[in-house]
């Protein structure tokens, strides 16, 4: 009678029973930990201009009722301004963007681009002058 | 037998997969309705979270008070309520009432800091060229230039009666120093005013409010930008469940001359820039606060911004000219989460 209970689990139970839970614990562990499809939101006056994938290496020119704002670049997971039409460059200068939530905002142009479900930032905000 | 199995089977592998779900589902962050524009000559981000489920209501509210109040502030706006100030050669104006309890706040300010901060600078911005983005009209004057816009400066030239001001001396009012700290406040008054739990942040080109804390229950961390660093290099790290944070600095509009420094902060007695920090970080309860005490700061020095945080109460980090990082007190209270 003991052995026909522990007959009960086969060992073709026990593997599909620790097939379930590995499955699942990887998919809780991997669902907080690894990032999402990194991209770039580019905002032109307020309104969503384009989403651009990270992973994919591109060189694209950003256009506001036709006229020529900047030319923006993403490589290697990153996003850059190559070159905009502005006085300050202050977007060109900003270099590289990769993290979440880190931003390149051009004034003049009114064009904000910002890093989504890219990899995780070291802080939540930064505050400059 | 078998049908045993399958139960059991079947029973353990709900129970497992019941267990992953809610705790997925328990630690899923509340979501925030994120909205970025420009205002105030600068980007804004506001984060918004609340259970009354009207986030995105709320913000865009937020964003369209914030186009009202840089209308109120922008002095080089033409129909700004600022400009038409500006522009009244010494008679009474009577002025939009935000506009007067910031020019009163601003000149309160003023006297308490005796004169270091000092709202009645616009002429000299305006010839050094710092009120513009334009790098290219960012200039050294001649000293005879600074003495004669400095002459038409003074807190002592404003007066009000009831709602009215006149402006004596053909001063010119610059609120850049503070009106992003209002702004801040206010924007968060309204958050709160819709949902005292509400959680989020207001960030002004990094005048930043705290509606409430990350998550509910977590704080925002934010990082102090490194003076000499790239824009998203933080030199050292705050936590903060609620308050507010902002920071003055050399390092945005700036000119070299002669090896020395130029930028948009002004000694009211010299009429040039300050050569004290390279920039200071303020924490208090009240942005306008937080954003005049590091004007002040910048002007004022070390010994009376030491001062000046015991009377205000206003944790400060300065990045000094060798980029060396001192705090106070009042800092410690938010180095660690």
């Amino acid at each position: 009678m003991r052995n026909h209970k522990l007959r009960i689990f086969s060992r073709t139970d026990f593997w599909f029973l620790t097939f379930v839970c590995i499955a699942l614990f990887s998919w809780m562990a991997i669902s907080h930990v690894s990032p999402h499809a990194s991209k770039a939101v580019i905002l032109v006056h307020g309104k969503v201009y384009k989403i651009v994938p990270l992973d994919k290496n591109a060189t694209f020119d950003v256009r506001w009722r036709g006229v020529h704002l900047m030319t923006v670049q993403t490589k290697n997971g990153a996003v850059r301004v190559e070159e905009s039409t502005c006085k300050n460059k202050i977007c060109v200068h900003t270099g590289w963007i990769s993290k979440d939530g880190q931003s390149i905002v051009c004034v003049p142009n009114r064009v904000i681009i910002y890093t989504k479900g890219a990899k995780q930032s070291s802080y939540d905000l930064i505050t400059s002058q | 037998m078998q049908r045993t199995r399958v139960v059991i089977l079947s029973i353990f592998t709900l129970a497992v997969v019941g267990v992953v779900l809610v705790t997925v589902i328990l630690k899923r962050p509340p979501q925030y309705y994120i909205r970025q524009g420009i205002a105030f000559g600068t980007d804004v981000k506001i984060a918004y979270a609340t259970k009354k489920k009207n986030a995105k209501i709320v913000v865009d509210a937020m964003f369209d008070e914030l186009g009202k109040l840089d209308s109120i502030f922008n002095p080089y706006r033409e129909k700004s309520e600022l400009y038409k100030l500006n522009h009244s050669n010494g008679k009474w104006v009577k002025i939009d009432p935000v506009l007067l309890s910031v020019l009163k706040y601003s000149i309160d300010f003023s006297k308490e800091t005796n004169g270091e901060f000092d709202p009645t600078l616009g002429k000299v911005v305006v010839l050094w060229g710092f009120n513009t983005d334009d790098p290219n009209r960012w200039r050294l004057p001649q000293p005879f230039e600074i003495s004669d816009a400095l002459k038409r400066t003074g807190y002592k030239y404003v007066e009000f009666n009831g709602n009215e001001v006149k402006l004596l001396n053909d001063v010119w009012i610059d609120l850049g120093a503070i009106a992003k700290g209002y702004a801040v406040d206010m924007l968060v008054k309204m958050a709160k005013l819709n949902d005292p739990n509400s959680s989020g942040y207001v960030d002004i080109g990094g005048d930043i409010g705290i509606i409430g804390p990350k998550y509910e229950n977590q704080p925002w961390k934010i990082g102090i930008r490194n003076p000499r660093g790239t824009l998203n290099d933080a030199i050292a790290y705050v936590y903060l469940y609620k308050g507010t944070i902002a920071t003055s600095g050399d390092y945005e509009r700036y000119i070299i001359s002669n090896g020395r420094r130029y930028y948009h902060i002004f000694d009211p007695k010299t009429g040039y820039s300050p050569n004290n920090f390279e920039s200071i970080t303020t924490i208090s309860t009240s942005g306008i606060l937080s954003d005049a005490f590091g004007t002040a700061a910048m002007v004022g020095g070390i010994e009376k911004t030491q001062k000046w945080s015991k009377n205000f109460g206003v944790a400060y980090l300065i990045v000094d000219k060798k980029g060396h990082v001192e705090s106070n007190s009042l800092w410690k209270n938010y180095e660690e989460p």
